[in-house]
Formats: C-alpha cells, structure tokens, sequence
C-alpha cells in the first residue's frame, strides 16, 4: 500500500504561505458551523518519527477556537490508565457533540510501538484491530466524522532528518528521543504499518496517506483534508466560502483525491 | 425466555435468615480476593422500574468491606454524558482492578426503552446490541467478571407493588398506564426483552433471570448468584462454603480466643 505513495510530491514554502491564511479562514468558519450544526470530528495523526505531524498539527489548530478543540497526545499508559481496559483512556478523551478532537498518536500506538517494541503481548495487539475497528465504527455510527493520517516517509528521508535533528540541540529537544532507535528498525515498522493500514482502513475510518517529504504540501493536504470532510459532512450547512483561488484549490483536491483512492 | 420462569418460588424465613448470613460472610472473603487477585468486577442489575434492586443491592453491600466495591445508579444521562455517545458514561464509570462495580441500571435501559416506546428502528437496535456486545467483550477481555442480572415478576406482582403510589396503575419502564394496558405494547415490551436477553447473553457475560414476585427468593437468589460466578471466576473457594451456619457459629468464639492471644503476646 505504501509503495504507492507518491513521494516526490511537492509544494513551496511560497505557495503554502500564500495559502495558509485562506485555509484557516475557512477551518475556523467551518468550526463555527459544526458547533452550531453538532458535527464532531476527531482528527488522528500518526506517522514516521520526524515525519512532520507536530507542524500540521500546529498548522491544523492555530487558526481554530481553543474552546471546540482538544488536542490529546498519546504516551504509553501509566498510573490509574492500566487499571482499566486498554481503551477506555481514549474513550474518555473522545469529542464532545459538536467540537473536534486532535489524537497526536492515538491508539494505534498498540499496533505500531507496542508491537515492533514488544510492549504488547502478540495476542494483545491481535485482538487490538478489532477492539480499534469497533470502537470506531461506534463513534462513527454516533455521528463523529473519523479522519486519520498516516505521514509517510521514505527510509533515506528518515534518516537524513533524524541525523539532522541529532545535530540541530533545539530541535533535537523536541524529538523524539528514540528517534534514532526506532529509525534502525524502519523495515520492521514498515510490515507494522501496512498491516495496521490494511486492517483498519473501513468505510467509516478510511486512511489519508499523506506524502511528507515536503512538509508544506504535507500541511496543506491535512488542512485541505479537514476542511473537505467537515465540509462533506454539513453539506448544506456549510460556510459559504470567502475568496477562495479555487484554480489551486482544484489542484490540490486532485492531488488528495489521487493520495486516497490509493487505498 | 420469559414465559418459562417460574415465578412461584419463594423462600421461609429461617432459610432466607441462614442463607443471607451464609452468602454474606463467602462474598467477605470473596470480595478480598478481587483486591488480591487485581481483577475486576461488573455487578449488573437490570429490569422494568417497577422492580426495585435496592434490596438486592443492600443484601450484597451491607457487610462488605466499603473499599472494595462502587455502586453506581444509573438514572438519565446529564452534563458531560449527554454530550457524548451513550456508552461513554459506562466507559467512564467502569470499575478499576480490584474493585466491584454494581449498576443499578445499565447500559440496556436506554435501548429498550426507545425500542418499546417505538423511537429505535430495527437497524439502531441491531447497532445497539452490537455495540453493547462489543463494550462486554472488551472489558471481560480485560479479565473483568461480569455478572448481570435480569429481575423480573409477574404483572399481579407489579400492580401490587405500584399501587401504593397514586394515580400509577402499571408503572413499567416510564410508560403511562394507558400505554401498557395496549396489549400490541406488551408484546413488543416482551419480544425486545427476549431477543435482548438471547442476543447479549455471550461467553463475556450471561444474563441470570432472578424471580423477583418474592423478594427473599430473589435476595438470596442474587447472593448465592454473585458468589459461585465470583468463586469460579476467581478460581477460590469460600472458606465457610464448606461450614454450616451453626457450626460457623460454634467456632466464632475460637477464634475469637486465638486473636486475644496474640494480642497479648503482641504487648509483652
């Protein structure tokens, strides 16, 4: 499935900054009216380390309302959360009717870290794809809108950015610290990924894969991504749109349109 | 499901006093070992508003240790919960390791309720029991005892227990008395339960009908219930499982003695 990632896809910083503005624009106006019209969403980022998700999650909320969003990041489960089924932290962090929710990893860490890392017992992440699917076909069936990217990296890219972030002290305090580690065992993850993007890719939580070797065009996939979906979803409630040079917005729909249909 | 309930069975004072004393002192220790074993435990108590579980629920909780079990009662959702799918209060309110959780009412009240009153279509009831098998199996995956019980009695029986409050005739569910007396209602209130019952009784966690026209009967029938699941589940049996109540009694001031010495070896 990943093979068929077009990596090479490209957007200039010239361009997305050109765009950015009108994008959020019409996010924060589409927050208004999935508050109004009680469309939630819950927005899942996953991806390679360094892969770029922290940037389009800033990108994604900094022109939103702090009030109708929350943005939960996923560590492993500590303290009271081991008292209890293993989604049961993820349920409580799900979205209040008309607000959005950010996962920043999510519980797919089960199928991904816990399983290549041996965190989790085989069964344990075996019986995670089903527990995953039908927690989200819950949600979905209650109306939540399930978008879900994976940020796809080739294995030369990974390392190039890991070796830069080692180098660069500033950024290398923001990543990940096993980066490194997890890097040497990107094959490893890579049958993870495939198998996790092959078994819980449904109807009502398809996959975006979005290619992030330039972390612009990855930006200004995810908030194309949002914005269409929520859109999608009020239909004739949406904001009337402001402005809009719909010759590139066109553009970018295709290119979207052509990163999902490869599932 | 429901029709072949014998409904007849009731229980003498003497049995009900030894039994309740007996059941109570097993589900002590039994209750010692959820905590010591780390395990969970799901008390369910379901059924029309007309039967009470307060009894039930007091039988089980008035000689527990207060640590070990949580009771939650289940009324309509409000705050937080309204604004969230309907299992989510349940989610929230699962009980940790260690602990009984007991809800007096559940996550089956609000769907059939809708189902009898004619607001859920077949496709949201599939959904509804779907979901609901789901939630179970995730939380007995997660090595939670799940108990759930099923109260129920005869019509006479809640025409009888309802007429003390004015005005009610049938109080079943939170339908108006002109409501149930449409035999079409009944039948529809007869067939969700059935099927609910049939189709949410799973390897997760199976219903136990408990006879409720006589309520010693059902007390006892609750206790006995909770501390053979427990027993299994834990894979422990009850110390006094094995002594009857009058012996239990003969041994009490024993052991009684045995303490007081060491308390005394404790002080020199």
């Amino acid at each position: 499935m990943l093979e068929k990632v077009d990596l090479t896809k490209k957007l200039s910083r010239a361009d997305y900054e050109a765009r950015l503005p009108g994008l959020q624009r019409r996010l924060r106006a589409l927050q208004g009216a999935c508050a109004d019209h009680k469309v939630t969403a819950l927005v899942v980022f996953e991806g390679w380390d360094g892969s770029g998700t922290n940037g389009a999650i800033h990108a994604l909320t900094n022109g939103l309302d702090p009030r109708r969003f929350r943005l939960h990041t996923t560590q492993a489960a500590q303290g009271a959360e081991e008292d209890y089924p293993w989604l049961r932290r993820f349920w409580l962090n799900t979205p209040a009717y008309g607000e959005m929710a950010i996962f920043d990893r999510s519980w797919y860490r089960r199928v991904l870290i816990e399983r290549v890392e041996g965190l989790a017992s085989e069964m344990a992440w075996r019986k995670a794809y089903r527990d995953i699917n039908e927690f989200e076909q819950s949600l979905a069936d209650d109306g939540v809108t399930i978008v879900k990217f994976w940020f796809h990296l080739s294995q030369g890219k990974q390392k190039r950015r890991a070796k830069k972030r080692r180098q660069d002290s500033a950024e290398g305090g923001l990543a990940h610290p096993d980066g490194w580690k997890h890097h040497k065992k990107y094959n490893e993850y890579l049958v993870a990924v495939e198998e996790m993007l092959e078994r819980t890719d449904s109807k009502w939580g398809r996959w975006t894969l979005v290619p992030a070797t330039s972390r612009w065009y990855a930006r200004n996939l995810v908030l194309e991504t949002v914005a269409a979906r929520l859109e999608a979803r009020l239909g004739d409630n949406r904001p009337t749109p402001e402005g809009a040079d719909d010759s590139i917005a066109d553009d970018i729909r295709k290119a979207m349109e052509a990163a999902e249909s490869i599932l | 499901m429901l029709d072949s309930v014998d409904l007849s069975q009731s229980l003498d004072r003497e049995t009900y006093v030894r039994d309740v004393a007996l059941y109570q002192l097993q589900l002590q220790e039994l209750s010692q070992q959820v905590r010591a074993q780390n395990r969970p435990a799901l008390v369910v108590f379901e059924g029309p508003d007309s039967i009470s579980a307060d009894d039930l629920i007091l039988r089980i909780t008035e000689n527990l240790d207060p640590h070990t079990c949580i009771v939650h009662p289940i009324d309509d959702p409000d705050g937080i919960d309204l604004a969230h799918h309907h299992l989510y209060r349940f989610w929230r309110r699962l009980p940790p390791r260690g602990k009984i959780g007991i809800f007096d009412g559940s996550w089956y009240r609000e769907m059939l309720v809708s189902r009898v009153s004619g607001h859920l279509s077949d496709e949201g009831w599939a959904r509804a029991l779907r979901e609901i098998n789901s939630f179970e199996r995730q939380v007995a995956d997660f090595g939670t005892i799940v108990v759930k019980f099923w109260l129920h009695a005869s019509l006479d029986e809640r025409l009888q227990q309802d007429e003390g409050e004015e005005g009610v005739l049938y109080q079943v569910w939170e339908f108006p008395s002109a409501v149930w007396n449409s035999p079409e209602r009944r039948e529809a209130y007869q067939d969700a339960v059935n099927e609910m019952l049939f189709k949410t009784s799973t390897l997760s966690g199976s219903w136990t009908i408990v006879e409720s026209d006589d309520g010693w009967w059902a007390e006892v029938k609750t206790l006995s219930t909770l501390v053979e699941t427990l027993s299994w589940a834990l894979n422990y049996q009850p110390r006094t499982l094995r002594i009857n109540p009058v012996e239990a009694e003969q041994e009490a001031p024993a052991s009684k003695k045995a303490s007081g010495k060491k308390k005394k070896k404790g002080k020199k």
